[in-house]
């Protein structure tokens, strides 16, 4: 076991926060700042938002996310006073070389920062793979090109468990570049070079002209018949549009085959996995990096308070879609569903930052619950269609809702169920045949017809959508059999017990029924529909001239600026 | 020997707290199982047990019986239904009488325990249910557990304190461990099987008695309670 002081590794420290505006970059934040006020000074990088500033973003986050209500309700009128002597914003951009930094503000920070945690990424699980590389490799790659550009800081990197990819069974934290999930070899600086080729094929194919005036073709026979003929400048318009949708529906899919091909789940998992083995090649014999691999962060047991959550994270749209009609969940009874709350994973990522900040980590953390407190999806499944009956049964707005939909529960299927979402897409095609072929026998098609095949049609695409959701989240749910080793974080001997990472501590019914779901219903469900987003108004609004040094008081204040702590090397 | 310093005010929840449900709970929760192929075999044999196992006389065979519509259903979820069960229809038949009994026993300084045939999730709820009716304290209840295998039920329970041939001989060895006495102690039974129950203490009461039990009470010269 080896002895770790949060408080110590973290005493003066200087910081470097990138992805701080992020789900669990905001969470981390927060937690230092509310627990660990001898930190010296986070600096974080934040992207300017349009025409804005940066500064902007910075109030914005502080005075609107619910996560820093602690810190207000704490600190009150004097939290800005606080925060100009432990917070400093960086503008900046990951995707830029030196992270787009000022010369004299990186200067600076090569000087004195201590760490650099990379939180920053793109969640997607398809995203567009010029955006997926563009942030979550060359972005990886500028942060670690510029804390090795330090003169003592280490890195940080949040990765995620899932760049196993489809591998089965115990998943060990170790770092393993040399093969693919699916046993074909692997170097991370040729794959590299090889989807950057592969994307440059893409754009060089979508500017062909032969295919640029195919395009135009098209554009012209859809407008012959028609009376008004467009503009050249619309036609124009509309020609770019669609070489735009082209190219990154090309994009998609292309990142998609790409990580099937090598055995990645997805695109995300597969640029993930891209930017650890990029980054350790050059690092791995120097030991001042270490990589944070956290499962599916959810919502929060107590920190900020219990429930807490953001945006769409990986259950929120299944638990939507299983408040529904929607019956079978193709799932596998007994595999692993590797839910952690956020404030847990918000802990273990301080421990890893004190650890690397003190020299005793380990090459890689595994932040999840399989290993430790093992919650299946079988029964994820079953507490979220509980949760929706206690739901309908106490709000529902009609007798349908109270009654029927309330019991309408959905149950854990294997993939290839009589009634999966396919078969119903095909039973739906089926009918829509049958109906066409009735009516042209019967009568002419009239608006009954018209009216029937309409609802056939909408339900088709529903269930379009439906099956294209449930195939990114088959590995998850079905194809495959994780268990993520926790060991790294619980071999720290914590001098502060109240930091610990201690996953069997949850207690998966309670916080299903009494945490999650109701978080789910706040946080995530709303923004699934489209609705505004809940901002928190604390009493005591943070404002940016606060942080100004210019601006601060003359007289003493109760949060004395920390001196630099001397430069230590590991 | 050590002296028996406290007295008791036990309570048969069925037919005293509450009158009995029409739809036991086994039947609910066949009826709300995740599948609807499910449901109907499940509460089938519900329905065709129910009659069966009051036959035996051996607790053992009727429990078995009794429960083994469950057998297969998650922990999670029979949690999670006793709340509704207990709900939808045992606190509408809460007596609301039964509250004034539980406060007498609470001014006599008696401890108040509760015994039930239900299970002990839907017991959970008929207990705290009753400690904010009466505002009193409930010092101990006891109720029967299904046995369960890695989170799902077998269909079989635990050996029960409260079933109806132990209920005497499980008395007496409560009592010794709590340090009762049970000659000054009262028990408030509904039905003939609480009988032992009603036999083992000083102050026994048959509340809405049942025919048998009515007859018995008489015979005995037990004190009557009629609130239902």
């Amino acid at each position: 076991m080896n002895q770790l002081s949060i408080h110590q590794a973290f005493d003066r420290r200087q910081i470097l926060m990138v992805g701080a505006s992020g789900f669990l970059g905001k969470i981390w934040l927060a937690m230092v700042l509310e627990r660990i006020p001898d930190v010296g000074r986070i600096f974080l990088l934040l992207r300017k938002n349009g025409r804005g500033q940066v500064t902007d973003r910075l109030e914005s986050m502080f005075n609107h996310s619910y996560v820093f209500k602690p810190l207000h309700e704490r600190f009150g009128p004097k939290l800005a006073e606080y925060l100009a002597t432990r917070v400093e914003v960086i503008e900046g951009n990951i995707t830029q070389p030196d992270l787009g930094i000022e010369d004299s503000v990186a200067t600076k920070l090569r000087e004195n920062l201590d760490l650099v945690i990379n939180c920053a990424g793109l969640v997607d699980f398809n995203p567009d793979l010029r955006d997926a590389i563009s942030v979550n490799v060359d972005g990886t790659k500028h942060v670690a090109d510029f804390t090795n550009s330090c003169a003592h800081a280490s890195m940080l990197h949040v990765s995620t468990c899932y760049v196993v990819g489809k591998r089965d069974g115990k998943i060990e934290e170790t770092l393993d570049y040399t093969t693919s999930p699916n046993g074909k070899p692997f170097d991370p600086q040729k794959e590299y070079v090889e989807i950057r080729t592969r994307m440059a094929k893409i754009l060089e194919t979508e500017n062909d002209p032969a295919v640029i005036e195919e395009r135009r073709k098209v554009f012209l026979e859809k407008h012959q018949d028609k009376k008004a003929k467009p503009s050249p400048k619309r036609m124009e318009k509309t020609l770019e549009i669609w070489k735009r949708k082209h190219l990154r529906d090309q994009m998609v899919a292309e990142g998609m085959t790409r990580a099937a091909e090598l055995g990645w789940q997805n695109t995300y998992t597969y640029v993930k996995a891209l930017a650890e083995g990029l980054i350790a090649h050059p690092w791995g014999k120097e030991g001042r990096y270490t990589i944070f691999r956290p499962a599916i962060v959810e919502s929060s047991m107590a920190y900020p308070f219990p429930g807490w959550n953001e945006g769409f994270n990986t259950s929120g749209p299944l638990a939507y879609l299983l408040k529904t009609w929607f019956r079978y969940l193709p799932a596998k009874t007994g595999n692993p569903f590797d839910i952690v709350p956020v404030d847990l994973v918000g802990q273990g990522l301080i421990i890893a930052a004190a650890a690397l900040l003190e020299g005793k980590h380990f090459p890689v953390y595994q932040c999840g619950t399989s290993h430790l407190n093992c919650f299946t999806i079988d029964r994820a499944c079953e507490l979220t269609s509980l949760s929706h009956r206690q739901y309908y049964r106490k709000h529902g707005k009609n007798f349908v809702e109270r009654n029927l939909l309330s019991r309408w529960e959905t149950v854990a299927a294997p993939a290839d169920h009589f009634f999966s979402v396919t078969n119903l897409k095909r039973i739906m095609n089926w009918a829509k045949n049958g109906l066409d072929r009735l009516f042209s026998y019967i009568r002419p098609r009239n608006r009954a017809w018209l009216r029937t095949k309409g609802m056939v049609d909408r339900a088709t695409r529903k269930l379009t959508k439906v099956e294209d959701l449930l195939k990114l989240f088959l590995p998850f749910t079905h194809d495959h059999r994780h268990v993520f080793q926790t060991k790294a974080l619980r071999d720290h001997e914590l001098a502060e017990p109240e930091f610990t990472f201690s996953p069997e501590s949850i207690d998966w019914r309670k916080y299903w029924l009494e945490i999650h779901m109701p978080g789910l219903r706040r946080w995530c469900f709303p923004a699934i529909e489209g609705k505004e987003k809940e901002m928190y108004k604390p009493t005591y609004p943070v404002r940016w001239k606060s942080f100004q040094p210019e601006s601060r008081r003359s007289q003493p204040t109760p949060y004395p600026h920390p001196q630099p702590r001397p430069k230590e090397i590991h | 020997m050590t002296a028996m310093t406290q007295k008791a005010a036990l309570f048969r929840a069925e037919g005293v707290l509450f009158d009995q449900s029409a739809l036991s709970f086994v039947s609910f929760l066949s009826l709300n199982s995740p599948g609807f192929w499910e449901r109907i075999p499940r509460f089938g044999s519900a329905l065709l047990v129910a009659p069966l196992a009051p036959l035996f006389s051996r607790a053992e065979v009727s429990s078995a019986l009794a429960y083994l519509p469950l057998r297969g259903l998650t922990r999670d979820r029979i949690d999670s239904l006793a709340e509704e069960y207990f709900e939808e229809y045992l606190k509408p038949k809460f007596l609301p009488q039964a509250g004034g009994l539980l406060r007498q026993a609470a001014k006599r300084n008696e401890s108040i325990v509760i015994l039930s045939e239900l299970l002990g999730p839907v017991v959970e709820h008929v207990v705290s249910h009753a400690v904010e009716v009466a505002r009193v304290e409930v010092d101990a209840w006891y109720a029967r557990d299904l046995e369960y295998l890695r989170d799902r039920a077998t269909g079989q329970i635990l050996s029960s304190p409260t079933g109806r041939p132990y209920a005497r001989s499980w008395l007496k060895t409560w009592a010794a461990d709590q340090r009762v006495d049970l000659e000054q102690s009262s028990a408030f039974g509904a039905y003939k099987a609480d009988i032992p129950l009603l036999t083992s203490v000083g102050n026994p009461c048959a509340v809405n008695p049942s025919f048998r039990l009515r007859q018995a009470a008489r015979e005995e010269d037990w004190k009557i309670s009629f609130y239902r």
